[in-house]
């Protein structure tokens, strides 16, 4: 290690704790305005709520004026997951999917995202959206990539 | 190092003086913009840019280069600007990232690359964002090391920028002009200058910005950063999304009383203008650059 160990060793703990509470909903380290900390951390979210915008442009529109409240409201305990805006807009996806139904067009870029994602090397999922009525499905194989492809579907959306 | 730097400018130079307009300033960098994918196009038709700034975490070794990226750099003088490489924090610099950094340089002809006075994450938590240092003897020491560990493989010079941020640590034993000379002077990093990021720290701290100027090694100067902002409850905040303020402005032309810089940049992130908007932006801070300041030019160095 290069500089003094326990300098180092001291500086990590005081980082740490700042940016559990500016990512993580930690308790605002001693010293600090809370003030500060609060528009800091409001400040790095809205940072996310963008990144995330321009990566998920349907999720996006659908929330339309509400979207960086909701994604502030569902930042403020979750740090940014290390997969950059495309993971932290999946993540973001799912837990709305878990409260409400989503619209069509979302669904499918959560899947197109879910199968760029996916570790496993090969992947088939698919999803009904519309109107019109379709079915998208989403496949990942090796050579192949991830591609998807639509069938038109009499099912009710 | 310093030949370096400078034979890598006037190399550039040579090369674009001959179709340069008289429009840009008088550095040998000029005036310049912050490549952003959504800017290419504007980038490629503005035939006045001195150089521009690209965002190293962006571009990948094992891939071509965005598109208008790779003429550009035939054309243009390109610094690669890494966000990500946490110089402040308290681990050593991930040699991977310094290693990218250094084949970016390569791969672009890079006369330089720059890089933060900041963390960016810590205890397995990513912040998302520069955040400041604290302004410790102790922290100074660990930052100078982890800057000479890059510095040792970049095979161009670093220049370090200083950060805008909301909050302050408790207990500062520096002020921010003296942790930046202490920290330019022992590594012999230059100075990426942000004016706008000192136009927000001397609005949500106080201090004055001219005094910051006075007290700063100016001849270690690589280039200039401007950018716009805007005021929400209360606070001013550095968001490159905003036109750039006549405060801003006002600083650019009190830094180019003190000492000519090679160069001056546009950092614009987001909620894109017009490109004629843009334009008329880059045309206003070329005239700050030679807008006459009544006050002498006060840095003794």
């Amino acid at each position: 290690m290069s500089g003094d160990v326990t300098a180092r060793a001291r500086l990590a703990t005081a980082q740490q704790a700042l940016v559990r509470a500016l990512v993580d909903g930690g308790p605002v380290p001693a010293g600090f305005d809370p003030d500060r900390v609060q528009a800091t951390s409001t400040a790095l979210a809205r940072k996310r709520a963008r990144a995330v915008a321009n990566t998920w442009p349907a999720l996006a529109r659908t929330l339309g004026a509400g979207f960086t409240a909701q994604f502030l409201a569902y930042a403020a305990d979750r740090p940014p997951p290390a997969g950059g805006p495309l993971a932290d807009g999946l993540a973001f996806a799912r837990a709305l999917m878990r409260q409400e139904r989503l619209p069509g067009d979302v669904r499918v870029e959560l899947l197109l995202a879910q199968a760029r994602l996916s570790n496993r090397s090969i992947r088939l999922a698919g999803t009904f959206a519309g109107p019109p009525c379709r079915l998208v499905m989403t496949v990942r194989a090796p050579l192949l990539g991830e591609r998807w492809t639509t069938v038109p579907s009499r099912r009710h959306n | 190092m310093w030949w370096r730097l400078w034979w890598g400018m006037r190399r550039m130079n040579t090369e674009e003086l001959a179709s340069r307009p008289a429009s840009v300033a008088s550095g040998p960098l000029g005036v310049g913009i912050g490549w952003r994918e959504e800017l290419a196009g504007f980038i490629a038709r503005r035939h006045n840019l001195g150089f521009v700034e690209v965002v190293a975490e962006g571009i990948h070794d094992d891939r071509p280069l965005p598109a208008g990226l790779e003429e550009l750099h035939r054309r243009l003088p390109m610094i690669p600007h890494g966000v990500k490489l946490s110089l402040g924090g308290a681990e050593e610099p991930d040699p991977a990232r310094v290693a990218h950094l250094a084949a970016l340089a390569d791969r672009l002809g890079a006369p330089l690359v720059s890089e933060h006075v900041a963390f960016v994450r810590a205890g397995g938590l990513d912040a998302g964002h520069l955040l400041p240092v604290p302004r410790t003897r102790e922290a100074l020491e660990v930052l100078i090391a982890n800057v000479r560990l890059a510095q040792a493989d970049l095979p161009v010079p670093l220049a370090l920028e200083h950060v805008a941020a909301l909050l302050e640590w408790p207990a500062p034993e520096l002020d921010e002009a003296a942790f930046l000379t202490e920290l330019l002077h022992r590594t012999e990093a230059l100075l990426l200058l942000d004016v706008a990021n000192l136009y927000a720290n001397a609005r949500n701290h106080g201090g004055d910005p001219l005094a910051f100027l006075d007290a700063l090694p100016l001849e270690r100067i690589a280039y200039v950063h401007v950018a716009g902002g805007a005021e929400r409850d209360g606070l001013y905040h550095d968001t490159h999304a905003h036109p750039t303020p006549a405060a801003v402005l006002e600083l650019v032309s009190e830094v180019c009383a003190r000492r000519d810089p090679p160069g001056v940049l546009l950092e614009r992130d987001d909620a894109y203008p017009p490109e004629a908007e843009l334009a008329a932006e880059l045309d206003t801070i070329t005239a700050a650059t030679r807008r006459s300041i009544s006050r002498p030019a006060k840095n003794p160095r």
